[in-house]
């Protein structure tokens, strides 16, 4: 499930960069005394005349991290971007889960607002479904202050999976540096509705903010409407190359498209699932 | 220099945009949508603000064009114009006919009267600020309907209250009214005639050559077929056969076939079909039966298949009220003679008294003033020492006008001539006559003959002042018994022919008032009547005329509609009298010629020439104005859709 090879505590399905005792060679070392010669790669010795010893991948448990946004801009669109998110969240929980993967959620809007602590196992199912179904919309959205919380609180390495709009007027880029700095696996979704990707909107209007109420008042017109989707790329696109300049991954979604298809076919695509 | 004729607009104006800028700052009513986040459309809006090059200003585009477009319409409304001359400071003159044939109607549905108007109006319309005008509506005489005003609005209601007449047309008398209108010689006075041009002579009309004068005609056809004439009359010889006349032009240029029906009292009496060259003229007769009550006479023309080849319907129809002629009162002064008293009964239309018999006294009963109580008296064999006025058949003896002389008696004298033009002769054979004694008269050189014998007149026609006699040389009753004239159908017809000459027109059918429209009806009125209520057959309620006793009738005048008039007494108490009835109607060759005339000729064979329209005074540009506020609204529409801002 991740990219990177990950170091954890328990034997998982996961390749682990610490070379212990497994069957997948992963490279060779000078000889020294002491080493066990069981380990002794002959055909090197027979070729090169030098005594190398063999070393091997250790597998250990992956940690999975769901980070869920959960601010009021979330409860927008048909389908509701949050309800999507939150299957989206549930399938790859469940993945997770199966797969013997410590896989921990968190929800957030201005701040942390819930976690389910990191468990492993299928029985945990039940009750990661549970959380997931708890979670409501509310408040407004600050990526940094709580991935920055978030990322203090589990320290363990993995892989880290931001579901969100992304719309936050702070920026995003904050929330993606506390995860990069710290060597995690980034992967960034950002979930919209087919009505902020092309607004459908006409007429004299007053546009009313979902998070802070503010209001904004605007006659709809052609060239209006380019230019919000020309920010609105603008911000899907640098989103995307910012997380690609630091190693994340970044993927967008529509509310439109199955969640299933996305968790099957284009998170597969994308790496995320094997 | 722009002018503008309706002003009204322009006061309008800082009302109006006023308003429209008021409207624009207040809150405008917008839509609430719920949105997940407005950030990126506030970044939006300010990326289009930001890159305007007309940051600064921060103007609506949309205002400024929608107060141009307002502005640009509200001068279109205000009617600018560029004067172009004519009337500028003038005093516009409108004779306006409003004379019968102004009711034609020719192609395009419109009357000519109702061209005419909107003709007038379009006049009106053109004056210029500080122009005037009056009205001056003519038919066969002239009504001035306003004062010379510089009020449009006055013009035009008096304008639009105008209605036709069925009168005929005199522009000369009309224009003499307003001849004091155009002698301002501070202003330039400028005559208009909208008319059809059938408005009678204008030779002795003359006109300054200062004072121009536009001739507008209205109409294009001359094609009618109409009833120029209509009499009645009583048939001849006994009866109550009564006949009635119409005659029967074409005015046109094409042949022509008309039916011509005669209604009596609502029913059908008569039809005839008469076939009309151009300028062809038929007299059509009808029998007219009576009664003892008045009846209602109506001869209509039909033109077939279709109607409006002619275009003046209005002569197509003559109305009359056609009284039974009333009884001759007459009155028999006589000591006997069997054979006037036999004759005189015998004629239907000698009142009887309620014997059944002739009023009859003896001669020495007879007194002056009783010939002011008959319609006729007859003298047999007396000659009173004074007669007063009233008509008087004298049987052998003369009546005693002065110069009128008894020579004495004559003998066997015999009839040699009698004048048959005269109405008592009429089918009176008076060759059976045999005299043996009769009177030498003397007559008066103003004295008609009509019966000479071989020793002198027989028959003498006398007038005196006023009194009228028929002076008969014989006596009756000296006529010898065989043979005699008196056994002869001739004596009955000669005294019939007698009586209904004598008492004149009373004789006839009283068709008296049977009138031109526009002429003055004169009818007599009972002695307790102080007023009289008159109402044509169309109009609402009646107009009143006061009664001046002492006048021998009261005079109906303003006969301005053809069709029946009643004529309703009333005395002091408020009390309706009793009630007559009498017609008027076109008939008239001049009013049923309505073939336009392609000019006026005035005095000296001046000629004007006929117009089609107004004379245009003034270029409108309201037109180019409005396309102008059009563009803008234009632009306005495409900038909101477009939604750039300054």
């Amino acid at each position: 499930m991740s990219r990177k090879i990950l170091q954890g505590k328990v034997k998982g399905e996961k390749r682990s960069k610490k070379r212990g005792q497994s069957v997948e060679f992963a490279d060779h070392r000078m000889y020294a005394p002491g080493d066990d010669l069981r380990f002794l790669d002959w055909s090197i010795y027979a070729r090169l005349d030098q005594l190398m010893i063999k070393l091997f991948l250790e597998e250990e448990d992956l940690r999975v991290y769901l980070l869920v946004d959960s601010s009021k801009s979330m409860d927008y669109g048909r389908p509701n971007k949050m309800r999507y998110a939150l299957k989206v969240a549930a399938a790859l929980g469940y993945i997770g889960l199966v797969n013997m993967n410590r896989v921990g959620i968190g929800t957030f809007s201005t701040q942390l607002d819930r976690v389910f602590r990191p468990e492993r196992g299928r029985r945990n199912l039940p009750k990661m479904i549970q959380f997931l179904e708890a979670t409501e919309p509310e408040g407004r959205t600050d990526l940094g202050r709580a991935c920055k919380r978030f990322a203090q609180e589990h320290r363990a390495k993995g892989v880290v999976i931001l579901i969100s709009d992304f719309l936050d007027r702070h920026g995003y880029q904050d929330a993606v540096r506390f995860f990069t700095a710290r060597k995690m696996d980034v992967f960034c979704l950002q979930v919209l509705a087919p009505q902020e990707l092309d607004p459908p909107l006409k007429g004299d209007l007053k546009l009313v903010d979902a998070e802070d109420g503010q209001e904004t008042e605007i006659t709809i017109s052609e060239p209006l409407v380019e230019r919000y989707k020309a920010n609105l790329g603008a911000l899907m696109g640098g989103l995307r190359e910012f997380c690609h300049k630091r190693g994340a991954r970044y993927m967008s979604a529509s509310t439109a498209m199955p969640f299933d298809r996305l968790v099957l076919d284009q998170l597969r695509l994308h790496g995320l699932v094997r | 220099m722009f002018q503008f004729l309706s002003m009204g607009w322009l006061y309008a104006a800082p009302l109006l945009i006023g308003g429209l800028v008021l409207l624009y700052f207040l809150k405008l009513k917008r839509r609430e949508v719920g949105i997940s986040s407005t950030y990126l459309w506030q970044n939006a809006l300010n990326d289009l603000r930001v890159n305007s090059p007309f940051q600064r200003l921060r103007t609506n585009l949309l205002l400024i064009l929608q107060l141009l477009a307002l502005i640009l319409l509200i001068l279109a409304l205000s009617r600018p114009v560029s004067p172009l001359g004519g009337l500028k400071g003038s005093d516009a003159v409108i004779l306006i006919d409003v004379s019968a044939s102004m009711s034609a109607k020719d192609a395009g549905g419109q009357t000519r009267f109702e061209k005419g108007k909107v003709e007038a109006l379009k006049v009106v319309d053109d004056l210029s600020f500080g122009d005037r005008a009056v009205i001056v509506a003519f038919d066969d005489s002239a009504h001035v309907l306003t004062d010379m005003t510089e009020s449009k609005s006055t013009l035009r209601r008096a304008l639009e209250q105008l209605e036709p007449t069925d009168r005929g047309s005199v522009l000369g008398g009309a224009i003499q009214r307003v001849r004091g209108l155009l002698s301002n010689a501070e202003r330039a006075p400028e005559l208009y005639v909208i008319s059809d041009g059938q408005v009678g002579s204008l030779e002795s009309v003359t006109l300054d050559e200062s004072v121009p004068l536009h001739y507008i005609r209205v109409g294009s056809s001359g094609e009618n077929v109409g009833i120029v004439s209509f009499d009645v009359h009583l048939a001849s010889g006994f009866g109550d056969e009564t006949r009635v006349f119409v005659a029967v032009q074409n005015l046109g240029t094409e042949k022509r076939t008309v039916g011509v029906d005669f209604h009596l009292d609502g029913e059908l009496a008569g039809s005839r079909e008469v076939t009309l060259g151009p300028n062809g003229v038929s007299s059509v007769p009808f029998d007219a039966p009576l009664g003892d009550e008045a009846r209602h006479a109506r001869i209509t023309l039909d033109h077939g298949d279709d109607p409006s080849v002619d275009v003046f319907p209005s002569d197509d129809e003559v109305v009359a009220i056609l009284r039974p002629p009333k009884p001759f009162n007459v009155l028999l002064v006589s000591d006997g003679n069997l054979f006037l008293h036999s004759a005189l009964s015998e004629d239907p239309r000698v009142a009887k008294t309620a014997e059944g018999a002739v009023p009859t006294i003896a001669s020495a009963s007879y007194k002056p003033e009783l010939g002011g109580e008959f319609d006729v008296v007859v003298l047999d064999r007396v000659t009173p020492p004074e007669i007063g006025a009233g008509s008087y058949l004298c049987f052998g003896a003369r009546p005693p006008f002065s110069g009128l002389t008894d020579l004495g008696q004559i003998e066997n004298t015999e009839v040699i001539d009698q004048d048959e033009t005269h109405p008592v002769t009429r089918f009176v054979n008076f060759s059976t006559l045999e005299l043996p004694t009769a009177r030498r008269l003397k007559p008066r050189p103003k004295d008609v003959i009509v019966v000479s014998s071989t020793f002198g007149p027989l028959v003498i026609d006398a007038r005196d002042a006023d009194r009228h006699a028929l002076v008969i040389a014989f006596n009756l009753l000296e006529l010898p018994l065989e043979g005699a004239w008196t056994f002869d159908p001739s004596f009955p017809i000669f005294l019939s022919n007698v009586i209904r000459y004598l008492a004149g027109s009373s004789a006839e059918v009283r068709k008296d008032l049977l009138l031109p429209t526009g002429d003055v009806a004169e009818v007599t009125y009972p002695k307790l009547a102080v007023k009289a209520k008159v109402q044509h057959e169309k109009a609402e309620k009646p107009t009143e005329i006061k009664i001046v006793q002492g006048d021998e009738s009261l005079r109906v005048a303003n006969l301005d509609r053809r069709g029946i008039y009643t004529v309703t007494f009333v005395d002091e108490a408020g009390q309706d009298l009793n009630q007559t009835r009498f017609a008027a109607n076109i008939v008239s060759t001049a009013e049923s010629t309505v073939l336009p005339a392609e000019n006026l000729v005035l005095q000296g064979g001046k000629k004007v020439d006929a117009s089609e329209e107004a004379i245009e005074t003034n270029k409108d540009v309201w037109k180019y104005v409005a396309a102008a506020a059009l563009l803008f609204l234009m632009l306005e529409w495409w900038v909101y859709n477009r939604r750039t801002y300054l």
